[in-house]
């Protein structure tokens, strides 16, 4: 009988200074207060993160977790987080990605592996169930994210071995690089891989021979089927197959909030042209998946004719679809395509530069940034060869590249001009959904404790347009309403802790949250039947509640407050132009919701950070002296 | 005629979910390792095929077979008789398809039997890449594939948008 169901049951620590590693038991209270995954690497960082800690320096560490389900036959768990202090925003970071990658941890025996210290040359790792082997990578240097993966496999003598890589802008220190899986599965958000090339480490190679067992098989297969049934008869499954998240772009275009032109208006005039629809007509060829997935959602294209005939790559998700047209202003969908596949290659966020290359294009039509400050380039609303050389230039750190490569808060710092229009959210960049249009996923932007991101929160349901519905759920009925923004306190924390459940469990939040399919219950008697640890869906809210919370005071220890928890003024004051109808006028009333979260939270009003005895409830009290020694102010 | 085990590789969205239920239908717990049925994947180009024994008329590694340690079930599936195989590994040389595996858990050579003529993998298939089927049928539905292509050329020439109702 194995110790542990689920689970791998152990974690493996590598140091990189001293060339050393060991394999440790996984704690038991980590499971019943964490739960896996985002939670296990959350609740590490904040106990072994101290406040203040360097992001590129040895006492960072960088943290991969999977979590309880992946490995098994659980439909879409097959997800990682990737976390470590962000050296993009110097807060909490945390990026999560699918791909085939995380089961074989699980397989080589690991539920979380944590690299510490920095090698004292370029490495890459090889674990191989119980061997850990540190190799030289210094013929890897330089190498993108395709060609890494394939020397890796190579030299390993085995195609099938898993790998994850960073490209050249993370050895470039591009504060934006991301962690590749299965050369696209991007980690790519808060700088992951500018952490990892920072340790010196260019790859990590994977493969085990372990397995998973099921604490109580006959009812996970019940679960299991009927988890299946749920997905296979939802009425997004074939959109999803068919679009993925690209079939977004048409509807957020339709509700006058597809950000277009830095934000500038909420309708695209060539939407259609760069929409999923298009997409799926004339270049998708095929559909991919990641390990365990029954909505396989990601799509292989290859451009037929023109300018661009023979390129062939895969995605793009909405966010880099919408990123590298709209945004920038480009109606040239297959410049898109081009740009997401280079942001793989060369190892980048693609919202992030996204934001740096729409800033400086605003900053252009403004007059603020001249031809002469920015190599020469036509900063013009759509310049494809500008969008695309300015990518090549932010992954090389070459002339303007080097600024934009530090993202756009401090881009703006350091050029002097710009600060009110760059958009992000405690120096991550915002995504691809103008929040004057979707006022709950703006709160969320603002609280989100990796920065201005939906993917904490993702409140889908203010989308629904049924009030009757909110009322009876969240007992507000303009929760359901998009443009509303009483209740969005109360959803969004809602949603928090579901996402934090998800992410914990490395389930995909396409299906899990935002199809609705796993909702706490069922993840609680999922959990119960894989691993035998009995949650009930109260205790389960509970973990996601503690999850967000724990992930809180690692922001309040770097001095993070309520003046913090904001939105870039655009969106405060500037009322969406007319031609954007359905949101049209629309501003986003930041103090009202912020007051109606804290207070669902039970966080400070006046400073936002969690009182006395919501983490006493949370058995987070713990850190009550920690915070002290770093004035954090704590009320009752 | 005897059903056989089909794999279209232009289905396959490479999720390995198949093997997942093979390596649980057989062992009762989950490493694709322990599947007999394996999908190679090329991530660069998008593609993924699945290998599994095909059930052939004439089962090569059976015949080279050294100890004669193959041999047939009645639902048509080459077993590998325990007791006369000494681990070799002839078989997963002579498998013109590469259906045959080598298990770490019994440390043998494996491959597909049917799960008595009830596949695990063909029920969890996402994209129906799997099917178990007569080889008639399977053929038939190949063939009426490579018509449409055929014949979608055919209109475009005569000028007929093939994605009208009725066709």
């Amino acid at each position: 009988m194995p110790e542990y169901y689920g689970y791998a049951g152990r974690v493996l620590r590598i140091d990189l200074s001293r060339e050393k590693y060991h394999i440790q038991p996984l704690e038991k209270e980590l499971i019943a207060g964490y739960l896996g995954g985002r939670g296990f690497n959350s609740k590490r960082l904040m106990d072994e993160v101290p406040g203040g800690t360097d992001p590129l320096g040895p006492e960072n560490r960088l943290m991969f977790a999977t979590g309880p389900l992946v490995g098994t036959g659980f439909p879409t768990a097959s997800r990682f987080n990737v976390s470590a202090k962000s050296p993009l925003t110097g807060i909490l970071g945390d990026s999560n990605a699918g791909g085939h990658f995380s089961a074989e941890m699980k397989y080589a025996g690991y539920d979380q592996i944590i690299l510490e210290g920095i090698s004292k040359n370029l490495v890459y790792i090889f674990i191989d169930d119980d061997d850990v082997s540190l190799i030289n990578a210094g013929h890897l240097s330089g190498m993108d994210v395709y060609e890494t993966t394939k020397a890796v496999k190579e030299e390993i003598g085995d195609r099938s071995v898993q790998v994850c890589a960073v490209g050249p802008a993370a050895e470039n220190g591009v504060k934006y690089a991301g962690v590749f899986a299965n050369l696209m599965r991007a980690a790519a958000r808060t700088g992951m891989g500018t952490v990892m090339a920072g340790k010196g480490v260019k790859a990590i190679a994977i493969r085990g021979s372990k397995s998973v067992e099921i604490a109580h098989p006959g009812k996970f297969e019940r679960l299991v089927e009927k988890f299946e049934e749920d997905v296979y008869n939802h009425p997004q499954y074939w959109p999803r197959r068919i679009m993925g998240t690209t079939r977004i772009l048409l509807p957020l275009n339709m509700g006058g909030f597809l950000p277009t032109r830095h934000f500038t208006t909420g309708v695209f005039e060539h939407a259609e042209e760069v929409s999923g629809e298009k997409l799926a007509k004339e270049y998708n060829v095929k559909t991919r998946a990641c390990f365990s997935c029954i909505l396989p959602c990601s799509r292989f294209w290859v451009i037929k004719k023109g300018r661009y005939r023979g390129k062939y790559g895969e995605g793009p998700e909405y966010e880099p679809l919408s990123a590298f047209t709209a945004r920038v202003g480009n109606p040239d969908v297959e410049v898109a395509l081009i740009a997401n596949d280079m942001c793989n290659r060369l190892g980048l966020d693609v919202l992030s530069t996204a934001e740096c290359i729409s800033w400086a294009m605003e900053c252009y039509e403004r007059g603020w940034l001249t031809r002469d400050m920015a190599d020469g380039l036509d900063l013009s609303w759509g310049n494809a060869e500008t969008i695309l050389t300015l990518i090549e230039k932010i992954s090389k750190r070459e002339g303007f590249g080097d600024i934009l490569a530090d993202g756009v808060k401090k881009a703006s710092e350091k050029l002097g001009f710009g600060q009110e229009i760059a958009l992000h959210v405690k120096g991550l960049e915002i995504i691809q959904a103008d929040p004057r249009g979707l006022k709950g996923y703006g709160l969320g932007y603002a609280v989100a404790s990796r920065g201005g991101d939906h993917l904490r929160s993702e409140p889908f349901f203010e989308l629904s347009d049924d009030p009757e519905r909110g009322k009876e759920l969240f007992g507000i009925p303009e929760t359901a309403l998009r443009l509303e923004y009483k209740g969005k306190g109360k959803l969004v924390s809602f949603f928090e802790d579901w996402c934090a459940i998800t992410d914990a469990l490395e389930v995909c939040k396409n299906v899990g949250e935002n199809m609705e399919v796993l909702p706490f219950d069922l993840a609680g008697e999922v959990m119960h039947a894989a691993t035998g640890f009995k949650f009930t869906a109260d205790e389960m809210r509970r973990a996601g509640e503690r999850i967000v919370t724990v992930e809180r005071l690692f922001l309040v220890r770097e001095g993070i407050r309520r003046k913090d928890d904001t939105l870039p003024k655009r969106f405060l004051e500037e009322p969406m132009p007319e031609e954007a109808v359905n949101s049209a006028g629309s501003i986003f009333e930041l103090e009202p919701m912020l007051n109606e979260y804290y207070t669902e939270r039970d966080w400070d009003l006046e400073t936002g950070v969690p009182s006395v005895s919501k983490l006493k409830t949370l058995g987070l009290d713990g850190y009550i002296e920690e915070l002290k020694r770093f004035d954090v102010p704590l009320r009752e | 005629m005897r059903k056989r085990l089909h794999a279209d590789a232009s289905l396959c969205c490479g999720c390995r979910y198949c093997e997942l239920a093979c390596s649980y239908a057989h062992h009762g717990k989950y490493n694709p390792k322990l599947s007999r049925i394996r999908i190679v994947k090329e991530d660069e180009i998008g593609v993924d095929v699945p290998l599994a024994c095909r059930q052939c008329s004439t089962c090569i590694p059976a015949e080279k077979c050294p100890v004669d340690a193959m041999s047939r079930d009645s639902n048509g599936a080459v077993i590998i008789l325990e007791e006369k195989c000494i681990g070799c590994g002839e078989c997963i040389s002579n498998c013109p398809f590469g259906s045959i595996s080598w298990s770490p858990l019994v440390d043998e050579p494996v491959l597909c039997d049917l799960c008595n003529g009830d596949p695990a993998c063909v029920k969890k298939c996402p994209t129906h890449a799997l099917s178990y089927e007569d080889p008639d049928q399977f053929a038939r539905k190949r063939q009426i594939k490579q018509a449409e292509s055929i014949y979608e050329n055919i209109l475009s020439e005569w000028g007929i948008d093939e994605t009208e109702e009725g066709l």
